[in-house]
């Protein structure tokens, strides 16, 4: 760069009046360090605008001077106290307080909502456990019902079969009697060998003991079966041939050969 | 207003960086005319002028910690923050609306016009009257009116070069007819 082309070309005046843009202050800056001939020229050229302002002064106002004077010894008087200077920000406190509010409510509402939440989730789930318990209740009294039903389809059942036995006249009825009036009869089918057995009066089986059915075939005794528990009639095993019934009281499980002294109920086929 | 030289500049600027009253005082005896003035070119009105003049004695007391005596003289510095306030009303909203559009629309379509029209007052603005029309033009958008090179390059359809080689031309003119004048 040519320093004496960028002195005579009028930069330095622009800037000095405050005319010129950032770069051409900045390069200015720059070159009055590095080169005294800018810097006198500067230096002349700020001299010149300061006597041309002094000519061309006019009278400030003459209440100016205390008004200044006031204004700034107020300003320090403020800084010196507790930074009083922070309502100068005003627009920002009063924005502030705006948002401030606005959240105040939207998490009052927020709380609100939740705590409304919390109450209507424990009410439902209340209802819900009720209505669970309920369910439960149902439940169970419709088991109770379906077994109760099934007991007496299978009574229902037995007494139809009973019925059937009963009045059919392929069975032979055979009445046994014993001591102390008890009695029990015994119903046989000779064709298909089928029997069966109804306790009419026998006092319940000792722990450990059962009541078993023999038939006497020409004088010996045959096994018929244990009474089980059974409703109104029970199923023996099959007979083909046989003269009498009789029950005598074993252990449980039965026996090969019956305790005579046992005996209950003994009954013979007539006819 | 005093002219009697109590402090030298780096002395006066020392005092002032410290905050001191009375430094204060003698700044707004010695200064204040001048600055008053520079304000007035832009703004005539003296009461707005006032405002503006009370307000860069503040700033210059809020801001003379910022002032650096390497890249200048203290007065050119206060010259630029007396400008600057005065630009900033100038091309505040309120201002613009009141009084500036109708030069803008002056300067649109009838520039001769305008620059003939500028009243008469003293000083630089007087000189302005009297420079080549191109250069005329330019200052009186610059000085008068606070327009950047840039705005001025925009508003006259001009590229940002020649801006600056008349805005240049146009000062060294200025400068050179004020000390004759002188």
């Amino acid at each position: 760069m040519n320093i004496n082309e960028y002195i005579q070309s009028g930069i330095i005046e622009t800037v000095v009046m405050g005319l010129a843009d950032d770069k051409d202050v900045a390069e200015l800056q720059q070159l009055r360090l590095q080169h005294p001939e800018v810097e006198e020229y500067a230096y002349q050229c700020e001299l010149w605008l300061e006597q041309t302002a002094m000519q061309q002064a006019t009278a400030a106002p003459a209440a100016g001077k205390n008004n200044f004077l006031q204004a700034i010894s107020n300003i320090s008087a403020d800084e010196q106290g507790v930074q009083k200077n922070i309502p100068a920000i005003e627009p920002l406190t009063t924005t502030k307080p705006k948002n401030v509010s606005i959240f105040k409510y939207l998490s009052a509402a927020a709380i609100i909502l939740l705590i409304a939440s919390a109450a209507v989730n424990i009410y439902l789930y209340q209802k819900y456990t009720k209505v669970n318990e309920a369910y439960a209740d149902l439940n169970n009294l419709n088991t109770q019902l379906a077994q109760q039903n099934k007991q007496q389809q299978t009574q229902l059942t037995a007494y139809t079969k009973s019925a059937e036995i009963f009045s059919s006249p392929d069975y032979i009825k055979v009445p046994m009697a014993g001591k102390e009036n008890y009695t029990a009869t015994v119903f046989w089918n000779k064709k298909t060998a089928a029997v069966y057995l109804v306790a009419n009066q026998l006092p319940a089986a000792p722990s450990g003991k059962q009541y078993q059915l023999w038939a006497l075939v020409d004088g010996k005794p045959v096994d018929a079966g244990v009474l089980q528990d059974c409703d109104n009639i029970c199923t023996a095993k099959n007979i083909s041939e046989a003269q009498a019934f009789a029950i005598t009281l074993e252990n449980a499980g039965g026996s090969p050969t019956p305790n005579l002294e046992q005996l209950y109920v003994l009954g013979k086929i007539t006819g | 207003m005093t002219t009697l030289l109590k402090y030298s500049e780096p002395e006066l600027a020392q005092l002032l960086k410290l905050k001191d009253q009375s430094a204060f005082a003698y700044l707004y005896d010695n200064y204040s005319g001048a600055l008053n003035g520079v304000i007035q070119q832009l703004v005539p009105d003296q009461g707005i002028a006032s405002d503006i003049l009370q307000d860069v004695f503040v700033k210059i007391w809020r801001q003379i910690e910022k002032y650096d005596a390497t890249k200048g003289r203290l007065f050119t510095w206060m010259y630029n923050i007396a400008r600057n306030t005065a630009i900033d009303v100038l091309k505040s909203k309120g201002w613009q609306n009141e009084q500036r559009t109708e030069q803008l629309d002056d300067i649109n379509l009838n520039r001769e016009d305008m620059t003939d029209s500028i009243p008469d007052s003293s000083g630089i603005t007087s000189l302005i009257h009297h420079l080549k029309n191109e250069f005329k033009e330019i200052i009186e958008l610059s000085y008068s009116q606070g327009y950047t090179q840039e705005e001025i390059s925009t508003l006259l359809n001009i590229p940002l070069g020649t801006v600056k080689t008349r805005m240049r031309a146009a000062l060294l003119q200025l400068r050179k007819n004020f000390s004759i004048e002188k």
